[in-house]
């Protein structure tokens, strides 16, 4: 009796056990998922596996969060061959998944520097004719960011990203931008995010850049 | 025992695991299109999957029982289907229906809409109005580079289609504008009152318009005020001849703005520097003030105020063929009101408004030291509209609402011959209309309206159908039928005894195709006007460019038939944004005092428009090109011969060429967050010196004199700078 008892409470325990950490086991997963993704329909599905986490746990906020960051990823991985036409169609997505993490008190630091990146983004389907609008939304969330976190890791990278690909006659300076990247690449040694699922990206990005400057 | 539970509970487990459940399908849109990168979900778990680029999904899952799937498509309406989880796989085809926003989606009809803001359905941008060659820093002559406007440069005004430029009607907030042009001289079209960047959105009907709106046979210009500015700025615009200043005050929370602008026009030595055809003794002067504000009431709705007042005078000399020259001055002054109150009640909107004109305009006329003509306008106008919109459901739209426009006009009249004639004109127009909007299915919606009017001046009263049915084709082709009857008082210059006298009308047919998109823009229209009642008159006497007639009978005629075509690409040549209009009209006419049924002179039988922009972004430059050509209009001298009206001269002008261009300069794109934001431009009209001729002045002597444009080609620079007052520590959070 005493050992059914028990066996039945070690099951129990077992599948509690099992569930809680089912969110943390299939986030980290994905999270993996996520650094393999090369094509933009495969970023789009990683995003959609984020949605999904997000819809069923209802209370959690990084998943929003990565649906956005993938969404974002895949536009960039366009914007890096030049290919700006239908960059709307994974930025419009980023924001709709960046305003649920919102509504769910997401880190405004972290959610602001996507704000930038997506906004960005529609800018340069165009840049003429939204640089006034997008393109002011995405600077206005870069500098509420770096105002509230000058220190965050990725608020210098996408500083320094920014110096490294604007022309000169706009503000560009590669040289301000590899030394940002040094410092950016100083911060992430340091930075400790507040859990293991907490947005950590962005050194390998610094490495990348700071690996062309020996080129 | 312990043994046997525990083989139980293992078969338990893998009794569990052997009912996993494969799911998988195809989703597809309309036309049978497969849609790749939609969401699948079952709910409340995490499984599910993503469409391939074929459409197809497959995933499985352990849960069992009734789930729901959930299929999410951006831009497609979210699709849920029950199912049934046993074990046993399932196959699914889902067919996903585009997400239509509905109020946006049924009111985007035959209406052109040329908008002041970010959607992929605006045509012009508020700095388009001041930096297109050729448009002059004015709305209405930047419009002219869309389809159906026909080029007549030597009268105020909006000429569409066929229709004179009282057949045009232009409303802010929904109120009808009685002065929106500045009093003028004839010959010189007066300018816009109103500047571009105090309006949010600006909708040009060219035909077959809304019930909301009447008195207007041809088309319809409608403008809303901006609710609140982005941000507290000032302003400053200057050309050599124009002098802008402006502030704008708005608070952080965006529930209270104010702010005011001063404009002062002189003319005089640029008239001179630029050798302008026109002989001004005082070049044209004026002095424009206006002051708004807004505020958000408590209950959510939105107030706002705009006012202006302008004083302005020029005076021309002009060879009256005796060897004397004719003087010709005017001088004229207006205040105008808008007050204007709209809430949103979720399902229904409110609005409603008054708008206050009152406009004094003198000319005299004189050879010598004698004044020998005199002509003295004065009007007062008020009108009062209010408009409830409901959706009672998803698909169907009510739109209903009443308006009154009231008109007092004076008018004042001498010549030499001491001939002092006032007429006095009132007119209470008083109107209702409802309109019902109804999507019938994804792809069909039926706008039908009715219009009933009330004229005390013709004692007579009207009710007017529209009706209008819009199709959406496959591959984002959207397709427009239109039909109404536009009704329209006869205009009250020519009215200076009461007679019994009818409702102008026009019926109108109209077809419109078009497919919009973020790159591109084609759009084919084609319409049929058919005018009845047309005010007839007899030609008093003539003075200058001045015909003074008197109404006998709205019983004139004409039609109007035509197409337009209009294609806009931002795509094709980088960083090139151009747009080909070409108008084709084909018209007759007899009204006022032709004789006969005429091709009437303020139509081209080809209009052809080419606008084209390339922003050069490391220079920061843009450099803007307009084209327009028209054939030539016809000119006809009229005269009274017995009574009768006779047809002693006509002819038709030459064609209408001009090419035009600008280059503006944008210091401060790529910027962050740039505190001031310029722009230097150049532009020059006429670069070619075509020589146009806008109409003949038939002397009394014989002779005959052209109507030239005021300038033939005149070249100047201007800067507009904005100062932003850098609020963003004030903005909250999340406010984008």
């Amino acid at each position: 009796m005493k050992k059914l008892l028990l066996t039945g409470i070690l099951l129990l325990l077992g599948t509690f056990v099992i569930a809680q950490s089912k969110y943390e086991t299939t986030m980290q997963q994905t999270l993996v998922g996520l650094k393999l993704d090369k094509t933009p329909l495969e970023f789009v599905a990683t995003s959609q596996m984020f949605t999904r986490i997000g819809m069923a746990e209802k209370t959690q906020w990084l998943p929003f969060y990565y649906a956005a960051l993938s969404q974002i990823e895949a536009g960039r991985s366009l914007m890096m061959k030049g290919e700006t036409a239908d960059l709307d169609q994974y930025a419009d997505p980023a924001i709709t998944s960046i305003k649920q993490a919102q509504a769910l008190n997401g880190d405004p630091v972290e959610l602001n520097l996507l704000i930038k990146m997506a906004y960005q983004l529609k800018m340069l389907v165009n840049p003429s004719a939204r640089y006034m609008t997008d393109g002011q939304t995405s600077d206005t969330a870069f500098q509420k960011a770096k105002e509230a976190a000058p220190n965050n890791p990725r608020v210098v990278l996408l500083e320094a990203e920014d110096l490294y690909f604007m022309p000169t006659q706009f503000g560009g300076d590669k040289k301000q931008a590899m030394v940002l990247f040094a410092k950016a690449k100083e911060l992430f040694k340091t930075f400790k995010p507040k859990s293991d699922l907490e947005p950590n990206w962005g050194e390998s990005d610094a490495d990348y850049f700071l690996s062309q400057s020996q080129k | 025992m312990s043994a046997k539970i525990f083989l139980l509970i293992i078969c338990l487990f893998s009794g569990l695991a052997l009912s996993q459940t494969t799911v998988s399908g195809i989703v597809t849109g309309s036309d049978r299109k497969a849609l790749a990168g939609v969401n699948v979900i079952l709910k409340d778990t995490y499984h599910g999957a993503t469409t391939d680029l074929t459409g197809r999904f497959s995933f499985s899952t352990v849960a069992t029982g009734h789930q729901t799937l959930q299929f999410l498509g951006e831009g497609y309406k979210p699709f849920s289907e029950q199912v049934m989880l046993t074990g046993q796989a399932i196959n699914l085809n889902i067919r996903l229906t585009p997400e239509f926003n509905e109020i946006e989606g049924i009111t985007l009809n035959s209406e052109s809409i040329t908008s002041l803001g970010n959607s992929t359905k605006t045509l012009l941008q508020p700095l388009d109005f001041s930096t297109t060659p050729g448009g002059e820093q004015q709305m209405t002559k930047t419009l002219g580079f869309l389809p159906g406007v026909q080029r007549v440069g030597d009268k105020d005004g909006m000429f569409v289609r066929g229709g004179t430029a009282s057949e045009t009607k232009i409303f802010i907030n929904g109120n009808l504008v009685n002065n929106y042009f500045y009093n003028s001289v004839a010959g010189i079209p007066g300018r816009d009152r109103f500047n571009a960047n105090i309006f949010k959105r600006s909708n040009f009907s060219r035909g077959a318009y809304s019930a909301a709106y009447g008195q207007a046979m041809s088309s319809i210009l409608t403008l809303e005020t901006l609710d609140f500015p982005e941000k507290t700025s000032a302003n400053l615009m200057l050309l050599p001849f124009l002098y802008t200043a402006g502030y704008q005050q708005v608070n952080p929370k965006k529930t209270f703005s104010f702010g005011g602008e001063a404009t002062l026009t002189e003319m005089n030595w640029f008239t001179k520097a630029m050798n302008y055809q026109t002989d001004f003794n005082t070049g044209p002067k004026s002095v424009h003030s206006d002051f708004n504000f807004s505020l958000k009431t408590k209950g959510g709705g939105i107030l706002k105020y705009y006012g202006s007042y302008d004083q302005n005078r020029v005076e021309i000399l002009s060879p009256d063929g005796n060897d004397n020259t004719l003087t010709i001055s005017q001088k004229g002054n207006n205040t105008y009101h808008n007050l204007y109150y709209k809430k949103d009640f979720g399902r229904t909107k409110l609005t409603t408004g008054v708008a206050l004109s009152f406009n004094h305009n003198n000319v005299g006329l004189h050879s010598g030291s004698d004044v020998s003509t005199k002509i003295q306008n004065k009007g007062s106008y008020v009108n009062f509209k209010t408009t409830l919109e409901t959706k009672l459901s998803p698909n169907f739209l009510l739109n209903t609402g009443f308006e009154f426009q009231n008109t007092l006009e004076n008018n004042h009249f001498s010549t030499f011959q001491n001939d002092d004639i006032t007429t006095e004109y009132k007119n209470l127009l008083s109107a209702a209309f409802i309109e019902s909007t109804w999507r019938a299915t994804s792809k069909l919606f039926l706008t039908t309206g009715l219009r009933f009017e009330n004229s005390t001046w013709l004692k007579k009263s009207d009710l007017a159908p529209r009706i209008t049915l819009g199709y959406h084709l496959p591959d984002d082709w959207e397709s427009f039928l239109s039909y109404g009857i536009f009704y329209q008082n006869p205009d009250s210059k020519y009215l200076s005894r009461q007679i019994p006298l009818n409702y102008q009308q026009a019926d109108q047919y109209v077809l419109q195709i078009q497919k919009i998109t973020a790159d591109y823009n084609f759009r084919l229209e084609a319409f049929y006007k058919n005018y009845k009642n047309l005010l007839k008159t007899n030609l008093i006497g003539t003075e200058y460019l001045y015909d003074i007639q008197n109404a006998t009978a709205t019983s004139g005629t004409g039609c109007a038939r035509g197409f337009e075509l209009f294609w806009r690409d931002r795509k094709t040549f980088k960083t090139v944004d151009y747009w080909i209009s070409y108008s084709y009209l084909d018209t007759k006419r007899d009204f006022l005092d032709y004789p006969a049924l005429l091709f009437p002179t303020f139509a081209s039988k080809h209009t052809l428009s080419v606008v084209a922009k390339k922003f050069f972004l490391p220079l920061k430059t843009q450099i803007n090109l307009t084209y327009t050509f028209a054939t030539g209009r016809p000119y006809y001298h009229i005269a009274m011969i017995n009574g009768e009206s006779v047809l002693r001269e006509h002819g038709f002008l030459p064609d209408y060429n001009s090419l035009n261009m600008s280059i503006n300069y944008v210091p401060f794109v790529g910027k962050r967050n740039p505190k001031n934001t310029s722009i230097f431009f150049l532009s020059i009209s006429n670069l070619l010196g075509y020589k146009n001729v806008f109409d003949y002045n038939f002397l009394p002597s014989g002779q005959r004199l052209p109507v030239l444009p005021v300038v033939n080609t005149t070249i100047y620079v201007g800067a507009i700078f904005n100062f932003g007052i850098d609020r963003t520590k004030d903005i909250l959070e999340n406010d984008f």
